[in-house]
């Protein structure tokens, strides 16, 4: 009498799908409920890991979604310090499903946290929210609304327009406020803010709230663009740290098994969410760790290339690096060229009224180096 | 006056002269200081103009003032250095309205009124110190490097009217035409955080900073009447002379018989 296992494919089987293939070609990636075609509109979301997939994305010539795009007038290092092209919209890491949930409600003006702005001290404000999306602050707090309100709006408008939403589920454990529940991305105290047990919870999400809230993102999706695809994923980046009190391996388990387990839920219970395997790509035991940088927390670029190949191959049918011209530097913004040139061509002419300078004999000595430094660092 | 620029404030006897160093603002000063009657006039002016070929580049490899430069900072004559370096790149921003409209909220002068969508003021903070970045390493090297006080004269802000620019647009005239002239209080925004940047850099430099007569200014902080002249983007004569009357008030710089 045969049995099921004599039916199943190689990819069923440990020996001939992981330990026997060479590490680059374990492929764990399942059946796929839908395809990403190369003009979807891509909305990016979750932890730190979901950055990589904006980029590749871009680099790929693929459409990934940005509804809050630098102005050409700034330089691309300062669009990037200022958190523009990070993801679809400049909302920063968002590491928990409750988090998401939240910030769809605040888009919408449905939710309003009480503790919505944090004082920096030096007359700068900082979003609890988004508490590293701005150097040095917001200068005032008129800069802090319009600019959360400009930011909304591209919140909405990316949930709305876009035909994909990819998100990485990061975390479990979360700082939120005991009056309302707010979820912060990071403890209040640590960039920005300052911690009070009497206004400030942790609290380690379980599973049963993780699809819930999940479930109840993609319905808010939903209501909106109910065509919208949703693609799954689980950082595969360890906890920094864990505030249960146990041993952070530990900790980084229970909370990467909660994440994995929910998307697993999710996926089959909703046939336009995908659950896509970067975390077994990049944490199973085929990569013999080689895709962790030296701090055993990081993920290499061969890493994220080797998840972004198998994502592209299996979602587009697209070989990475092949075919598609890589995105253009954007060209200076042509406008304040001109304008820089009519200042020079206005001063210029001042000049001419000018009688020539006498002429000196050598000496001199170095300059030290104050608002450059402090703009750009060392190297300025 | 404080800190290093306290330190250089001592003038001694045979201290007879005054180096100013800068760009075109340079010259409606010099202009200004010309119209001056010399036995009203309480100390020498000299005057270098620090894009001319003589003085290139004005800071050399690690940094150092060009040797003419430092030549001319170090003579015993001196008794003070006023720098007018730079003082025009928020006209870059804030003369015409850009294709695709921004605008900056100012702790001071509030946010635009017409909903015009705002960057970051960190970043266009950035974006105007890296096309100053010469002007502000060079003021870096001067407060180093001058022996006695140094001070910085705070670029004119934006002319207040709209209708005298449109009457008076000199180069800026097509792009005028093309772009519209941006609204007065987002001029006077951008050039406030510009401002902003030279004052933090002269701090760090131990430099004085001279702050725009405040007769030369309407209540909005632009450049009144008295101020204009023909170009956009540099005030008239009378702004000069105040200025010039200002400096001679200057602490550090001020004598018995300043009466300019």
């Amino acid at each position: 009498m045969p049995h099921p296992y004599q039916s199943q494919p190689d990819t069923a089987f440990w020996r001939r799908a992981v330990a026997n293939p060479p590490a680059g070609e374990v492929d764990p990636v399942g059946p796929l409920p839908f395809a990403l075609g190369r003009d979807d509109k891509v909305m990016t979301a979750g932890s730190c890991f979901a950055q990589h997939i904006a980029r590749y994305l871009r680099r790929e010539g693929f459409n990934a979604l940005t509804t809050e795009p630098p102005h050409p007038i700034l330089h691309p290092d300062d669009a990037a310090a200022w958190n523009y092209g990070t993801y679809t919209a400049r909302y920063g890491n968002i590491y928990v499903p409750r988090q998401l949930v939240q910030l769809i409600r605040r888009a919408r003006g449905e939710f309003q946290p009480a503790e919505d702005i944090w004082p920096a001290g030096d007359g700068s404000f900082i979003d609890p929210f988004r508490p590293q999306i701005q150097p040095g602050g917001f200068a005032s707090r008129a800069e802090y609304d319009i600019d959360r309100a400009q930011h909304f709006a591209a919140v909405r408008a990316a949930l709305d327009g876009c035909d994909v939403l990819v998100f990485t589920l990061g975390l479990t454990e979360a700082w939120r406020a005991r009056a309302d529940g707010a979820v912060f991305p990071l403890c209040p105290g640590v960039a920005g803010g300052a911690f009070d047990p009497g206004r400030h919870e942790f609290h380690n999400f379980t599973l049963d709230e993780i699809v819930a809230d999940m479930d109840e993102a993609l319905a808010l999706l939903a209501e909106g663009n109910p065509a919208a695809r949703v693609i799954l994923t689980v950082s595969p980046v360890p906890l920094m740290a864990t505030a249960t009190g146990n041993h952070v391996l530990a900790a980084t388990t229970y909370s990467k098994a909660v994440l994995r387990v929910a998307c697993e839920v999710l996926a089959a219970r909703h046939p336009h969410v995908a659950y896509f395997p970067s975390y077994e790509v990049i944490t199973g035991p085929q990569a013999r760790g080689r895709y962790f940088a030296d701090d055993l927390r990081s993920v290499t670029e061969a890493g994220v290339a080797a998840v972004m190949r198998l994502f592209f191959r299996h979602f587009a049918g697209h070989d990475l690096g092949a075919g598609a011209a890589a995105p253009e530097a954007p060209a200076p913004d042509s406008h304040q060229a001109e304008m820089q040139r009519l200042v020079q061509v206005a001063c210029d002419e001042e000049a001419l009224d000018l009688p020539a300078a006498e002429a000196a004999a050598p000496a001199g000595t170095a300059p030290p180096r104050g608002v450059l430094a402090r703009l750009f660092g060392r190297g300025a | 006056m404080t800190g290093r620029a306290g330190a250089r404030a001592k003038t001694g006897a045979g201290r007879t002269n005054v180096l100013f160093l800068g760009h075109s603002h340079l010259v409606g000063l010099v202009a200004a200081w010309r119209r001056v009657p010399l036995d009203r006039r309480p100390f020498v002016m000299e005057h270098a103009y620090l894009d001319d070929r003589l003085f290139q580049p004005n800071l050399g490899p690690g940094g150092a003032l060009h040797p003419r430069l430092a030549h001319l900072i170090s003579a015993p004559r001196l008794r003070a250095v006023v720098s007018v370096i730079g003082g025009n790149t928020h006209h870059h921003f804030g003369m015409c309205n850009h294709p695709e409209a921004w605008d900056v909220a100012d702790p001071v002068g509030g946010a635009p009124a017409d909903g015009t969508p705002i960057l970051p003021r960190g970043a266009v903070a950035r974006q105007m110190a890296r096309i100053d970045a010469a002007h502000l390493r060079l003021l870096a090297a001067l407060g180093a490097a001058v022996p006695v006080p140094v001070f910085h004269l705070e670029p004119p802000p934006p002319v207040a009217s709209g209708a005298h620019l449109r009457a008076h647009p000199g180069h800026f005239a097509d792009a005028i035409a093309a772009h519209g002239l941006a609204p007065r209080d987002r001029a006077a925004r951008l050039w406030r955080l510009y401002t902003a940047l030279y004052r933090t850099a002269c701090a760090d430099a131990g430099i004085a900073w001279l702050a725009c007569p405040p007769e030369m200014l309407d209540p909005a902080g632009l450049l009144a009447a008295p101020g204009w002249s023909d170009d956009p983007t540099h005030p008239g004569p009378a702004y000069a002379a105040a200025v010039l009357a200002q400096l001679c008030r200057a602490p550090g710089l001020a004598t018995a018989t300043a009466r300019c």
